[in-house]
């Protein structure tokens, strides 16, 4: 079998990116480009009118109607603490998954120790929620409702379109943390009827790291979570209200947002239907190679239209960590193992404290991969069934 | 006759003004940003000059593309802006009109 290079950790960060994304990078650090917002001048326009060509861009691919209910934020981390502390106070309830990141879970879990009630809804072992749930522990001091869109450990779709409708009945503002399914599965917002939805720029967006954002839909305020300068009210000390500037002091992350564009574009033009359906292929393609592979479980819903372009998995007799070491250092395929930041979800399924190994594709990635890397699976099963990995 | 760029727009974002000197230049209309004189708008930097006669025509396409804008303007030529006042009594002063 022939070595190559396999990157199947896209839900960490996507890889490659399109050589768009690396020219409108380098083009608005080389370009005559100052700070948009901050001056009347020629390049503080230009760079200017760029953020405003990223921003529609983004309005575009999420079914955003006025692209000024998006906020840039540098990841989806940092959007779901602006969401999260900006509505949530002590005294206040708040429902969540089990399958949560700790994006999610920690500022919960610290908000906790502050006086906030959290209702953390049991998952499945494949990561399913029934979202009769979110109705059921609804309370009437319930502040926010808060789920992934997809798991990062198990691929799993969240009910998103049901939560929401729950929550709207409910009056209740719902985040969606979008970090897995912004630019892998088709997404509208106002049709979802989510209020928040919370995205980063270097996954399935492919563009670069320190990039993201968040949608809010009009009407939600929230208190921002960080506040300075933004080229609007010179005169006042106090915080606009308006957006996008509330949520934007200092000064942005312009060439990283050139590239976000630039990769928004490419997923515009390429279809997000038809990534979806691509990522759909390649689970199948491994669901159905990797149960031939002696001892090899998979964890997660077998539908694979139930799971964003990622499979978790353990090999029998190998710790996780050992696999994903073998995998790179002797097949070249890039693989995350461990809890993925997600022990909440580890939990879940199962696999807390040991892990599992992640698999996560993109749309370049071909069937091809996933042979070859379902062989590579097979000879360490078969090494492992020898005895070779006993400790 | 060319057209004369006697109206203006201030908006309270930069995105906003941007967004506005955008969505008009596609709707047919001509537009120059300019930096927002400082006696009309402390908000945000940035102004965009138009036809003042199409003000009420572009402010209903900039509501229906859900853009803020904050105030419109018209510019007084010279000639009609001779006036005595506080400052510069009676030097010819050319001016904005606050929300024309």
């Amino acid at each position: 079998m022939t070595r190559s290079l396999c990157y199947f950790d896209n839900a960490a960060t996507s890889w490659p990116k399109p050589a768009r994304v690396v020219m409108e990078v380098t083009l608005a650090l080389a370009g005559q480009l100052g700070n948009p917002g901050r001056s009347g001048h020629q390049m503080a326009v230009t760079a200017g009118r760029l953020v405003l060509e990223a921003r529609e861009t983004l309005a575009a691919l999420l079914g955003v109607a006025d692209p000024a209910q998006i906020v840039f934020t540098k990841n989806a981390t940092e959007s779901l603490n602006l969401a999260i502390f900006g509505l949530v106070r002590p005294g206040d309830h708040v429902i969540t998954s089990s399958v949560e990141h700790n994006a999610v879970m920690r500022p919960l879990r610290y908000l906790e120790t502050q006086g906030v009630a959290l209702t953390v809804l049991r998952c499945s072992p494949e990561g399913l929620l029934d979202p009769a749930e979110v109705r059921r522990t609804m309370r009437p001091d319930t502040r926010l409702v808060v789920t992934a869109h997809a798991s990062n450990v198990l691929g799993t779709l969240l009910p998103v379109a049901e939560i929401a409708r729950i929550c709207r009945e409910a009056e209740v503002p719902y985040l969606v943390d979008g970090a897995q399914t912004a630019g892998a599965v088709p997404i509208d917002v106002e049709q979802m009827g989510v209020d928040l939805l919370a995205f980063t720029g270097h996954k399935g967006l492919l563009g670069p790291t320190g990039t993201g954002g968040l949608y809010v839909r009009e009407g939600l305020e929230l208190q921002p979570l960080v506040l300075g300068g933004t080229g609007s009210l010179s005169d006042q000390e106090i915080q606009p209200e308006f957006l996008p500037d509330r949520y934007e002091s200092g000064t942005l992350n312009v060439a990283g947002l050139a590239g976000l564009k630039a990769g928004v574009s490419y997923l515009l033009e390429a279809g997000v239907d038809k990534v979806r359906e691509h990522e759909t292929a390649l689970v199948r393609a491994f669901d159905s190679l990797a149960v031939c592979v002696p001892g090899c479980t998979i964890y997660g819903p077998r539908d694979p239209s139930l799971r964003v372009g990622m499979a978790s998995f353990n090999l029998e007799g190998i710790p996780p960590s050992e696999v994903g070491r073998l995998l790179d250092t002797e097949f070249g395929i890039m693989s995350r193992i461990g809890l993925h930041c997600a022990p909440s979800a580890h939990r879940t399924m199962g696999t807390f404290p040991d892990g599992a190994v992640r698999f996560s594709w993109g749309m370049f990635n071909t069937e091809d991969e996933i042979s070859y890397a379902a062989e590579a699976l097979g000879r360490l099963a078969s090494l492992a069934r020898a005895g070779a990995y006993r400790s | 006759m060319a057209e004369v760029l006697d109206g203006l727009l201030t908006f309270y974002s930069w995105h906003h003004a941007l967004r506005a000197e955008k969505v008009l230049r596609e709707g047919g209309f001509r537009v120059e940003l300019i930096p927002a004189p400082r006696e009309l708008s402390s908000n945000c930097g940035t102004a965009l000059r138009l036809e003042h006669g199409r003000l009420d025509e572009a402010l209903e396409l900039l509501a229906a593309r859900r853009v803020q804008v904050e105030a419109g303007h018209r510019f007084l030529p010279a000639a009609e802006a001779r006036e005595p006042g506080p400052v510069g009594a009676g030097k010819p002063r050319r001016r904005w009109l606050v929300g024309a």
